[in-house]
This record gives C-alpha cells, structure tokens and sequence, in this order.
C-alpha cells in the first residue's frame, strides 16, 4: 500500500541531512567494530595482565586503549561493552516496539470504548515516573539479564503505542480500510495487510529513538550496578569503573564514555534525520 | 493633489522550495487623503499581500521591490525602527480574522492600551483610559467591563470592533482593512461596515478595504482596482464597476457576488477553473484559460492596463477607466 | 472592580488547590502500600546480610524492630505512625531516623534539584527562543546540534567529563566534595543534571516559538508597532511556552533519576543515595521514606503544572 515514490523521496531527503547520514555511519562503523572487536585484538576481555595495570594507551601488548586496575585491556572491553548495550538495547527495544505496536494498532483500530479504556491506560503510566518503578522492583528482586531486558522493554513501549494508534486511527478512515472491510476481510488480516504497512514511517522514526532510550536505561542500570555484572562489561558498568579513576587513569572512563556519548547522538541524529525524510509529525 | 499613500510597481516574491512565486506583480495604486480604495479579487489574487508589504509584515522569505510612499516618504525598506513610528500609529491595519488576531493570554485593555504606551509614550493608566473611550466609539457596549475582558470572552463581531478600535488609538491617517467582515455572520458583516464608514467619516480617514466581495466593497469605496494573479485587471470609481464592468474576471467575480436578497442561494454561480500558478510567467493574459472571450492574441500577448496613470478626482467614466484586456466588455 | 477580580481568583485557587491536596491523598495511599507490601515481599530482610550475625542476635533485632510479627500488623503499625509524621527508624544506619536523614541530605539534594531546573527552564527556553528567531540560519543550526548531543548525553557521562576537563585539567572548580554553602562545589553537578531537559526544553520552545510567530496575532502585534523584542516578550513567549510546562513533569523525573548518580559522583551527602542503597540494604523504612517524598514532589509538580497552564492561558478554567 504505501507507494515507493515515498520511500524515494524520503531517501532523497534522507541523503540531504548531514547529520543524519553521519549517525548512521558512526552507528554502523560501531556496530562492526563491537562484532569484528575480538579478532582484531589478542587481548581476551576477561583476561587480567598484571604487569600492565592501568596503563595509558599504548601500543605495547596490544593495550590500544591501555588497561583499568586489573590490567584487562580496555580495547577489547569497551568493544565487549558496546556489544553488550547494543545487543540489550536491540532486544529490549524490540520488546518495546511489539508491545507498543500491537498495543496502539488494537486501540486505534477497535476505538470507541475499548480505544478509550486502552488510551486512558497509557496516558496514566507515562505519568509515573516508570524508571524509579524499575530500578526499585530490579534492586528488591535481584538482576538477572531477562529481568533487565523486560524491565527496560516494558518502560519503553507507550511512546510507541501513542503514535501508533494516531496513525491507525487516521488510516482507519481512508478508502482503501473501508473497502477491505466491505469485501469481508478478517479484523486480523485487516491490521496485518493495511494498517501495519502503512504506520511503517512512524514506527521507523520511534523506534530508532526508542533504542537510544534504551541503551540510555540500560547503561544507567549497569552504571547503578543494577544492570550487567562482572566481569562482564557494558558501557555504563565501564563508565562506572572509569569515573573512580578519573584522576589517576581517566581514559578508563573516556574511552567508554565517548563511545556511549557517540552512540546515542548518532541514534538521535538518525531519528531526528528519519523523522524529516518520511516527514512524521511530532505530536 | 500629494496621494497618501502611493504604491509604485510593486512586486512581492516569494522564495519556496518549489519555486519563487510572484504573488504581487508591478501594482501601481494610490490613495488620497480621505479616500477609500477597494481592492478586489479572490483569495491568492496577491491583494492581501500587497499591503501585508506596505505594512512590513510579510514573511521572512519575501522578497519586495518596487516604491511605497507614505505621506511622501519613501518606506520601502525602512528600518524596522522607522517603520515602528508610523505603523500601528498613522498607518494601521486591521486583520481578516478577529477570532486569531488578538493575542489569548492579554486582556483587551492591556492589547489596546499597549499602543499607546509604546507610540505616544503615555502612562498605562493614560492609556487604558483613552482605550476605554475608543471602545465607546467603537460602539462596544460595557466598555469598561469589555476591557478587563480576554478575547475568548467576546464575541467575533466585538473582537473586530476592538481590532478596528485599537487601529484608530493613534488617529492614523491610513487604515488598511484585509477582509474585515469575512469570518463574521451576516448581520454582524453590514454593522462593521457600517462602523467603517461612521468612523471614516468623524476621523477623517483615508481607508484600503480589501476584500473578495464587490457588493460589500462597492458600497464603501471611492475607486475599486480588480487583481487577478498579483496584478491589477481594471480599475474603476466605486459606483462605476456594477454597470460598466469591463474586464470579463470583473464580469465573473460580478456574476458571482452573493446577491443576499436571491432565495436560491443553491445556485450560486462560481468560477470556472483555477488561478494560474504563480511560480510561471505566462507570456500572455493570465486569466486566458478560464475567460470565454479570449482570443489567440490573449495566448501569445500580455495586455497592459490601457491607461497608465489613474487618479481618481479626475475620473469620469468613460475616460479613465483603465482594463487590462485585449477584448473588454463595452459599456 | 480589579480587587474584586482579584479575591474572586484567590478563592478560586485556594478552593482548587484544596480540592487538589486532598485528591493528592488516596494516591499516595496506595503507592504507600504498593510500596511496602512490593518490599517485604522481596527476598532477604535487613539484617541478613551484616556479616554472619548469629541467628539469635538476627532473632532479637527481628523482635525490637517488629519484624517478627505478622506483615498486616506491621503494615498498620507504620501507617499509624505515619499518620503521625513518624518515617521510623533506619534499620541500617541505626542510630539516626529516617525522618533525620532525610532532613540532613534534603538540603543538598533540594539545592541541586531546583537550580538544574531553573537553569534548564531559563537557559531551555532563551536557546529556543534564540533559535526561533534565527530560524534556518547558522547559529539555529549550532543550537540545534547542542540540543541533540545534550538530550543523547547523560549526566553519568557528562559529569564525569567536566569534572576532567574543568576540575583536573583546568583547575578551575572542584571536581567532587561538597562545602556547605559553596557555589563552586555545585556548577558542574548542577550542569549537568540540567543538560537532557534543558536541550529538550530547548528544542520544544523552538518548534513552538516557530509556530507560534507565524500565528495572526504575532502579526497583529507587529503591525502595531511594536519594537521586535516586546512582541515576543510580550505576545509570543506565553504562548510558546504551553508545551514546555507539559514536560515539567518528566523533566522533574529525569533530574530526580540524574540526582542518584550526579551525586554519587559528585560526593555530594544528599539523599539520592537512600533510594538504591536503601533498597539493597532492605532498609524498609528508609526506602518507604523515600518513595514517600519523591511521589509527593511529583505530585505537587503535577499540581504546579495545572496551575502554570491556567497562568499562561486564561481559557483554561481550574475546576
């Protein structure tokens, strides 16, 4: 249903933003260097070299970003660390964006009452403050990573699910819905074969945003030592390492910090330069 | 006799992703002192543009070329600060739309008052005082309570008298009212003409009244120029147009002027087609593709308006009565 | 004829801002008891994990602080108190109450809190505006990208960075330690706490500043006369800010969950600490202390946002 002549204009107007162009070639350089990380450098993550503890950059030993206290290399644990945020910030979003989707699609697409019922939900839960919910029930009942991914995953879908429904509310009126439904098509098929296509745009626009928040959560999590654990590394237990050591070692935390600080800009920079090309409103 | 406000070759341009329209094009009209000029044409004539240009008050992306005279100065690019001085005070404008043309979150004495605390330097006080007799000018019963009011509390036809009221704080020489009755009822529509023309009257004002409606303009004005896609067609002394209209778009906006008495209102007759884009220059008439009288000649050649130079005091029918047509109605 | 007005409005308020409060109580009730009844349900108690206690002295410290008794009769022991302005003792940090913890770090956090937020409003909103006004130029395009890189980035990072490059590098403020009274110790927590909603708010005032001045009665004030900067002061800047009090509320989430670790790196002895570790320690009382007095800041910051929309906009009615 929806035409290509949009999808080329968008990539047309996609191509003309700086900005956005640059976050996706710094997401996707990342993304390979966090995948390809472990073959490049000798160095395994876990690994301590007590005769290089806390080192600066160098190239001895292949410690490219030096070692924290322990003497692990840092190259290979900030790699080990995105891999780990982006990994959780995938699975976690992915888990937003169903919820969000099914949950707004079914609202925008039953209305009336049940629309109503369903709205009025959201809009109370996206007036709690969600994150303390989270890191309270996550410190009370231990942190294992299913936990994280559903805690993270459940907090991030009403966003989602507000747009969602929107688009599927204004798509409901559309010619090309009524006439489906006149020839006798399923409620199901329905929201399988014309609504879903058509909120592609926005959803592509939110979702990107909503991975951002994620890695965001996630790397506040571990930060707080709620989320991964030793010795496995992720970008927000990296920075907390890090940020002891500022005086005496402080690229133990700007190494990390700089890859999370450029992850999440990137991300935002690509939503904002998607959000502009498949022209989505912000509501 | 010195015009008191000459607009000379106008041109307004605007700069769009998909092109630059040229919204006004080569307008030339005065007004004397005391007069009123009706501007006539549909809705993307340029005709609110032109003066929106007068004013200072276009869009960022406008670009406006041409000469425009107030009171013998040139004001045409003036600085803001400059133009500060006479506009809200000798010349003034009032809006087609009083529902969005009063600011929401400011009560109807500070809106009014406010002009004369900034121009005439008064004390508030002063000021809300002098806004309160205005208001009683303006035939705004409750004046005083009307004052401490928000324009959501009043209704659109008083919404206009305060909008007219506080154009005329400053005894300025020149109104320029865009539509002013548009969004309101009928009845609402003959009272503020009505009060347009009491106020013309008592303060001596010369007055624009642009508008889509010949018969509301008609009434009121001195001289009527017709635009069509940024330019002027013909133009005319006001009692004039009815019976000698001579441009066929004159004769079709005339054809379709709602005549309030008819009782089949069902039948309005309308235009046929659309205003041409004004992103392309058309070599020739550019009202040609919806005219029944065009010829081959309208296609290929672009009329002038048969008289350049047009004055009102010297008007008599016949002799300047100037139309940009290759095959004019002959009265 | 005004003073009327004015009492009338005075009443107005006073009788919705009653109305509010006492609807403010039954919410707070039941995250009170959602809270405690989530907490005691959790695995552990409070004095498990002090080092191998003998299981006689766990027993004992159990019956003084009335851990041993059925969870019902604790529940309606601490809302009695409660009702009674008691938060209880602090299982962990024993000889201090809850309520005099949460009076000792209070100040520190409540410092913090509200100047990151006066300085996101007041610097969110004058780079919006700033920016509006240059619209599709240079500097809008500059602060613009500012506003991306501030939203993306968290103050666990970002403090952290400028405590390098302006406490260790430059030398010029104190990278953590708190002074009573020393403005020096709070500029960078307080910056960087204020940065996401600041670059936000930003961001939002510019995009409704835009539309805003392309509205007819900005162009009415203009073609009154007015100077450029009273037009926007005065007609323009209410208006625009209408969305921005709408993210009050979040913008108040996102500094109260920044203020967890702002001041954890910082060294700062507010109370953001209590939350995670309260939790950790099973210090019920002190996390129900807690969650208690951040649901009433967000409560009344829910309240002060119905308010600031019937200031901005007199079409709002408050009933």
């Amino acid at each position: 249903m929806v035409l290509p002549g949009i999808w080329a204009d968008a990539a047309r107007r996609f191509q003309s933003g700086v900005a956005a162009k640059a976050g996706l070639v710094v997401i996707f350089s990342l993304a390979l260097l966090a995948i390809v990380g472990p073959w490049i450098n000798p160095n395994r993550f876990d690994a301590l070299d007590w005769a290089n503890v806390a080192v600066a950059p160098t190239f001895q030993h292949a410690h490219w970003f030096g070692t924290d206290r322990l003497g692990r290399d840092l190259f290979v644990r900030a790699l080990a660390g995105t891999r780990a945020s982006l990994l959780i910030g995938l699975f976690a979003s992915a888990i937003s964006i169903i919820i969000g989707i099914s949950y707004g699609a079914v609202a925008g697409y039953l209305g009336g009452r049940i629309d109503n019922l369903m709205m009025r939900s959201v809009e109370i839960l996206s007036g709690l403050p969600l994150v303390f919910f989270v890191i309270f029930v996550t410190v009370l009942f231990g942190h294992n990573p299913y936990w994280l991914f559903v805690s993270i995953g459940a907090v991030g879908w009403l966003t989602m699910a507000r747009i969602v429904r929107g688009q599927t509310l204004s798509l409901r009126q559309r010619e090309f819905i009524e006439a489906a439904i006149a020839s006798g098509a399923s409620t199901g098929r329905i929201i399988y074969k014309h609504v879903i296509p058509n909120l592609l745009g926005p959803v592509i626009v939110y979702a990107t945003l909503t991975v951002s928040q994620t890695i965001l959560f996630e790397s506040f999590l571990s930060f707080l030592g709620l989320g991964v654990q030793e010795p496995q590394a992720s970008l927000g237990t990296l920075i907390s390492a890090g940020a002891g050591e500022m005086e005496s070692a402080p690229w133990i935390l700007m190494i990390p910090g700089i890859i999370l600080a450029l992850l999440l800009t990137s991300l935002n920079f690509l939503g904002d330069g998607l959000r502009d090309a498949l022209d989505v409103k912000e509501r | 006799m010195q015009p008191v406000l000459n607009i000379k070759q106008l041109d307004v341009k605007f700069k769009q992703s998909t092109g630059v329209v040229h919204a006004v094009r080569q307008v030339t009209l005065s007004l004397g002192l005391g007069e009123c000029l009706g501007v006539v044409g549909e809705s993307g004539s340029g005709k609110t543009q032109a003066f929106m240009a007068v004013m200072g008050i276009l869009e960022k992306n406008a670009l406006v070329q041409g000469s425009i005279q107030f009171e013998g100065r040139e004001i045409l690019g003036a600085s803001p600060t400059t133009l500060n001085r006479i506009r809200g005070a000798k010349l003034t404008m009032v809006f087609q739309d009083p529902m969005s043309s009063l600011t929401p979150h400011l009560t109807i004495g500070t809106q009014m008052a406010e002009v004369l605390v900034v121009h005439q330097k008064e004390s508030w006080g002063n000021a809300e005082r002098a806004a309160l007799q205005m208001l009683d000018q303006v035939r705004v019963p409750e004046a005083a309570r009307r004052l401490k009011c928000y324009p959501h509390e009043l209704s659109g036809g008083m919404r206009q008298r305060v909008m007219i009221g506080m154009s005329l704080l400053c005894k300025p020489s020149v109104l320029i009212a865009d539509e002013p009755t548009t969004a309101l009822d009928v009845t609402v529509q003959a009272q503020i003409i009505k009060l347009l023309q009491e106020m013309r009257a008592e303060l001596g004002l010369s007055l624009v009244l642009i508008s889509h409606d010949l018969a509301i303009v008609s009434g009121l004005a001195d001289t009527i120029a017709v635009m069509y896609a940024g330019r002027i067609v013909e133009q005319s002394s006001g009692g004039n147009i009815f019976q000698h209209a001579k441009h066929p778009y004159t004769v079709a906006l005339l054809k379709c002027t709602s005549d309030l008495a008819s009782p089949r209102l069902d039948r309005l007759p309308t235009l046929q087609g659309f205003p041409p884009d004004l992103t392309q220059e058309l070599p020739g008439c550019d009202f040609a593709a919806r005219c029944s009288r065009a010829s081959e000649i309208c296609r290929r050649v672009r009329p002038e308006l048969s008289a350049a130079t047009f004055e009102y005091r010297s008007l008599d029918a016949q002799s300047a009565h100037p139309v940009a047509c290759h095959h004019p109605y002959e009265s | 004829m005004s003073i009327a007005r004015a009492i009338d409005t005075l009443i107005l308020m006073s009788r919705y801002l009653f109305k509010r409060l006492s609807a403010a109580i039954p919410t707070l009730f039941i995250i009170i008891t959602a809270a405690f009844f989530l907490i005691h349900a959790a695995p552990g108690g409070p004095f498990d994990q002090e080092q191998r206690l003998p299981s006689q002295i766990v027993a004992n410290l159990d019956t003084a602080f009335g851990l041993n008794q059925p969870l019902s009769v604790q529940y309606v022991r601490y809302m009695v108190a409660l009702a009674h302005g008691d938060f209880g003792p602090s299982f962990k940090y024993k000889d201090y109450s809850v309520t005099e913890l949460i009076v000792q770090g209070l100040p520190v956090t409540a410092t913090l809190g509200v100047l990151a937020m006066l300085v996101a409003l007041s610097f969110g909103v004058m780079m919006g505006t700033f920016a509006a006004l240059r619209h599709n130029t240079a500097p809008d395009q500059a602060t613009m990208l500012l506003a991306v890189i501030g939203i993306a980035v968290p103050s666990f990072v970002l403090l952290p960075f400028l405590g390098l490059i302006f406490g260790i590098y430059l030398h010029w403020l104190p990278v953590a330690g708190w002074e009573s009274g020393s403005i020096r110790h709070l500029i960078l927590p307080v910056f960087a706490l204020a940065l996401p909603p600041m670059s936000a708010i930003a961001r939002l005032t510019r995009s409704n500043m835009l539309e805003v001045l392309r509205t007819p009665y900005v162009r009415t004030a203009f073609a009154k006369g007015l100077p450029r900067y009273l037009v926007i002061i005065r007609h323009a800047l209410k208006p625009a800010l209408v969305p921005v009090v709408g993210f009050l509320a979040p913008a108040v989430a996102s500094i109260l969950t920044g203020s967890l670790v702002v001041e954890s790196i910082a060294g700062l002895p507010g109370i953001g600490r209590y939350l995670v570790q309260g939790a950790l320690n099973r210090d019920y009382s002190l996390v129900l202390g807690m969650v208690i007095l951040y649901s009433t800041v967000l409560i009344l910051m829910g309240l002060v946002v119905d308010l600031l929309y019937a200031w901005l906009d007199p079409r709002v009615r408050l009933n």
